[in-house]
C-alpha cells in the first residue's frame, strides 16, 4: 500500500458496549479510496465511539477489521490514520504555529521544509494572522480551523490516507464549512478516504459520499410492559 | 469436562451457589477444631503465658491477607491479558475479605502487644508490612469504587494489583531492613515462641479455616456481583422472575 | 520519527509547556521548603533533635512535593484532547511517557535537589552527609515519579484523582523512603551508605525500564 493511496478498509460485525449498554452490534461497512463515509445518527448512537474503536481507543466487543484484505488489529490502523476528536487537540498555552509544529512532528507530516509548510497550512485554513496567538485566545471556530491545518499538512505530505473526523464542522462558519468540503474533495481526489461523524451534510464533489446510520445497528429494545401509562388525549396523533 | 465453560458468569453462578455451603461448613469445622487445639490443648507458653494464644488468630489472618493478595494478582493477569469478566469479578469479591484479614491481623497484634510489651502498637517488621498491605487493599478498593465504567475499573484495578504484587516483596524486604537497623525497641511480635507440635497443628487448622472462610465469602460475594453486572441479560431476568 | 525522536519530541514539548506555566514548578518548590520549615517550628530548634530528624523530614517533604506534580503529568493532556492525539498517532506510547517523565523530573525534582544543601544547613546536617543526601535523592526521585506516573495514569479524569493518587502511591514509596533516609542515617552511624544507594540505583533502573510501558498501558486502560 503506497503512502499516498488508501487500499481499502472493511469492517465486519463490529459490536461495542459503553457503560454496560450495547451501543451497536453487527455493524459492517466497506471503504475504498476516494470515498467519504458519513456517520449519522442521534446523540449517543455511538458515532464517536465507533471512530475511537477503529483506532483502539475504545474496546470492540466483537468484529473484525481488514485493511487491503488483511485482518488487522485496530491499533495497526493508527499509523495510517489521522484522528480528530471532540476536543481541540491543542495546548492552550502554545501559539497556533507551535501547536501545529508539534502535531506535524507527531504525525510525520513535515519533512525538512518545516516553517514554510506550516505557514502555508495556516494560510490555507485562514489563520494567517493568528500564527503567533496563544491557542487559548482563539475562538472555537478558529481552533477548529487549526485542527484542519493538521489535515492539510497530511494531504500535502501524502501520509496518513485515512481521515477520521468527529464533528469537524461543529463550530465552523460558512467559509469554514466550504473549506472542509474543499479539503475532503482534494483528499478523495488524491486517493485518500475519510470517515466523518457529522450533523451537517457534506455534498458529493470529487468524493463519493455514502451514509452509515449508526443507530440502525442498535440492539432492539425489549417490548414495553403492557400496563403502559395512558396517553393524554391531547397527544393523540 | 470442559472447565472453561465455568469462566462464563452464567455457568459459574449456580456452581458457586452449590459449592459455597460446603466451604462454609468446612470453615466452621476447621475453626472449631483449631480453636479447640489452640485454646484448649496446646500448652501455655513458657515466657508469655496464656496471652500468646492470640497467635492462633494473628498469624493465620496475616498469612491469609498475603495469600488472598496473590490470588487476586493471579486473577488480575486474566483480566488484563484475556479480558475475562469473571476474573475481574473474583478480584472484587476477594478484596474485602483480604482487607478484613489484614485488619484482623493488625487488631490481634495490638491485643497481643498490650499485655506482653505494654503498648498497643510496635513498629515491628510483620505488623508494619501488614499495615502497608492493608493500605494496598484500601487503595484497590478505593480505585475500583471511584471508576464508574466497570470494565475500566476492573482493568485499572488489575494493573494496580500487578504493580502492587511486584512491590510487596520489595516493601517487605525494606521494612525488615529498616526494622533491624532501628533495633531500639527490640520488641518483635515475629519472635514467636518456640513451637510445640500442638501449637503448629493449631496454627495449621486455623489457617485452613481462614482459607475455607475466604473461599466461602468470595463465592457468596461473587454471586451478588454477577447478578448486578449481568442484570441486563435474559438469564438474570428469568431468575428474578 | 525514530524512537529517539519520539522521546525527544515528548521531552521538548513538556519542557516548553513547563516554561509557559512556571507557577506550577514554583509551587512545588515552595511546598518543599515550607514543609521542611514546619518541623523545626513544631519541634523546637535544639540542634540534636534537628540533626536526628533532618534526613527523614527532607525525604518526606521531597516525596510529598513530588506527588504534587503528578496530576499535571497527564490530566491537562487528557482534558484538551492531546492525549488522544498522542495515542492515536501510532507512535510508541511508552517513549512519549518516558519523555514526559524525564521532563517532569527536570522541572520538579532537580530544583528540589538543588535546594537541598540549603535545607541541610537548616537541619544542621554535617557536611559529609550532604553528598549522600543528594545522591539518594538523585536516585530516588525518579522512582517516585515513575511509580507516581502509573498511579496518575490509572486515576485519569477521576474527580477523586489527586487524593486517590496519594493513597495509591504512599505504600509503594515506602522502600524508597527507607533506603533513601536510611543511607544518610547509616553514614551518620559510621556505616557505609553504599548498600542503600546501590539498592536505590537498582530501583531507579528497574523503574526507568518498567514504568513507561506500565504507565502507557494504564493510560490506554483509562482512555478507553
Amino acid at each position: 500500500m503506497t503512502a499516498s493511496g488508501f487500499a481499502g478498509l472493511r469492517a465486519a460485525d463490529l459490536a461495542l458496549a459503553r457503560g454496560g449498554r450495547r451501543l451497536f452490534a453487527g455493524l459492517s461497512f466497506e471503504l475504498g479510496a476516494g470515498e467519504v463515509l458519513l456517520l449519522v445518527g442521534p446523540n449517543g448512537a455511538g458515532k464517536s465511539s465507533l471512530l475511537r474503536a477503529l483506532l483502539g481507543l475504545a474496546p470492540l466487543a466483537a468484529g473484525t477489521l481488514a485493511l487491503a484484505g488483511e485482518t488487522i488489529r485496530p491499533r495497526a490502523l493508527c499509523e495510517r490514520a489521522l484522528y480528530q476528536g471532540h476536543a481541540a487537540g491543542a495546548k492552550g498555552e502554545l501559539t497556533a504555529r507551535e501547536n501545529l509544529a508539534l502535531a506535524a512532528a507527531l504525525d510525520g507530516t513535515t519533512a525538512g521544509d518545516g516553517d514554510a509548510a506550516l505557514a502555508a497550512a495556516l494560510d490555507e485554513v485562514g489563520l494567517a494572522r493568528q500564527r503567533d496567538v496563544e491557542t487559548r485566545r482563539l475562538s472555537q471556530g478558529q481552533k477548529q480551523r487549526l485542527a484542519l491545518a493538521r489535515f492539510a499538512l497530511a494531504l500535502r505530505a501524502r501520509v496518513r490516507p485515512l481521515w477520521l473526523m468527529d464533528e469537524p464542522s461543529a463550530a465552523l462558519d460558512r467559509e469554514g464549512a466550504a473549506l472542509l468540503q474543499r479539503m475532503l474533495d482534494a483528499h478523495a481526489a488524491a486517493g485518500g478516504a475519510a470517515i466523518v461523524a457529522t450533523h451537517l451534510p457534506i455534498a458529493p464533489g470529487a468524493a463519493r459520499v455514502r451514509e452509515l446510520r449508526v443507530d440502525a445497528f442498535a440492539p432492539r429494545r425489549a417490548a414495553p410492559p403492557a400496563a403502559a401509562v395512558p396517553e393524554p388525549a391531547g397527544l393523540a396523533r | 469436562m470442559n472447565l472453561f465453560r465455568y469462566a462464563a458468569p452464567q455457568t459459574f453462578y449456580p456452581l458457586a451457589g452449590r459449592l459455597q455451603p460446603w466451604f462454609a461448613a468446612a470453615a466452621i469445622a476447621l475453626a472449631l477444631a483449631g480453636l479447640w487445639v489452640g485454646f484448649g490443648i496446646a500448652p501455655a507458653d513458657f515466657q508469655q503465658g496464656e496471652v500468646y494464644r492470640i497467635i492462633f488468630i494473628h498469624v493465620p489472618s496475616a498469612w491469609m491477607a498475603m495469600f488472598i493478595y496473590l490470588v487476586m494478582a493471579g486473577y488480575a493477569v486474566f483480566t488484563l491479558v484475556f479480558r475475562t469478566r469473571l476474573s475481574g469479578m473474583m478480584c472484587r469479591a476477594l478484596a474485602p475479605t483480604g482487607a478484613l484479614m489484614a485488619a484482623i491481623s493488625l487488631w490481634t497484634g495490638a491485643i497481643w502487644g498490650r499485655p506482653t510489651w505494654g503498648t498497643y502498637w510496635v513498629w515491628d517488621a510483620r505488623l508494619t508490612s501488614t499495615l502497608i498491605l492493608l493500605f494496598l487493599y484500601l487503595g484497590y478498593l478505593a480505585l475500583i469504587a471511584a471508576i464508574e465504567d466497570t470494565e475500566r475499573a476492573d482493568r485499572a484495578g488489575a494493573l494496580l494489583l500487578l504493580v502492587g504484587v511486584v512491590n510487596v516483596p520489595i516493601i517487605y524486604f525494606s521494612v525488615r531492613w529498616w526494622n533491624t537497623l532501628h533495633q531500639g525497641a527490640s520488641v518483635s511480635l515475629s519472635a514467636a515462641p518456640r513451637m510445640a507440635s500442638t501449637m503448629l497443628a493449631g496454627m495449621l487448622l486455623m489457617s485452613l479455616a481462614a482459607w475455607m472462610y475466604s473461599i466461602a465469602a468470595a463465592l457468596h460475594r461473587v454471586r451478588s456481583i454477577i447478578l448486578e453486572r449481568e442484570r441486563h441479560t435474559r438469564w438474570v431476568r428469568q431468575l428474578a422472575g | 520519527m525514530t524512537e529517539l525522536g519520539t522521546f525527544a519530541w515528548a521531552l521538548r514539548r513538556d519542557l516548553r509547556l513547563a516554561m509557559r506555566r512556571r507557577a506550577d514548578a514554583l509551587n512545588v518548590l515552595g511546598f518543599f521548603v515550607l514543609a521542611c520549615s514546619m518541623f523545626p517550628l513544631a519541634i523546637g530548634p535544639q540542634r540534636e533533635w534537628l540533626q536526628r530528624i533532618g534526613p527523614g523530614v527532607i525525604w518526606v517533604a521531597a516525596l510529598l512535593a513530588t506527588m504534587l506534580a503528578l496530576p499535571r503529568l497527564f490530566e491537562h493532556d487528557h482534558a484538551d484532547g492531546t492525549l488522544d492525539a498522542m495515542i492515536a498517532s501510532g507512535r510508541p506510547l511508552s517513549l512519549i511517557v518516558a519523555g514526559k517523565l524525564v521532563a517532569a523530573w527536570l522541572v520538579t525534582a532537580l530544583p528540589l535537589i538543588v535546594l537541598t544543601p540549603l535545607l541541610a544547613l537548616a537541619f544542621a546536617m554535617p557536611a559529609e552527609a550532604v553528598p549522600t543526601m543528594l545522591g539518594a535523592l538523585l536516585l530516588g526521585t525518579p522512582v517516585l515519579l515513575g511509580l507516581g506516573a502509573i498511579a496518575g495514569a490509572l486515576t485519569l479524569g477521576l474527580k477523586a484523582g489527586p487524593t486517590l493518587v496519594t493513597l495509591l502511591c504512599l505504600p509503594l514509596y515506602v522502600p524508597v523512603l527507607v533506603f533513601g533516609a536510611g543511607a544518610v542515617e547509616a553514614q551518620a552511624a559510621g556505616l557505609s551508605p553504599y548498600a542503600h544507594l546501590a539498592l536505590l540505583g537498582a530501583g531507579m533502573l528497574a523503574v526507568a525500564l518498567a514504568a513507561p510501558p506500565v504507565a502507557a498501558q494504564a493510560l490506554r486502560i483509562s482512555v478507553e
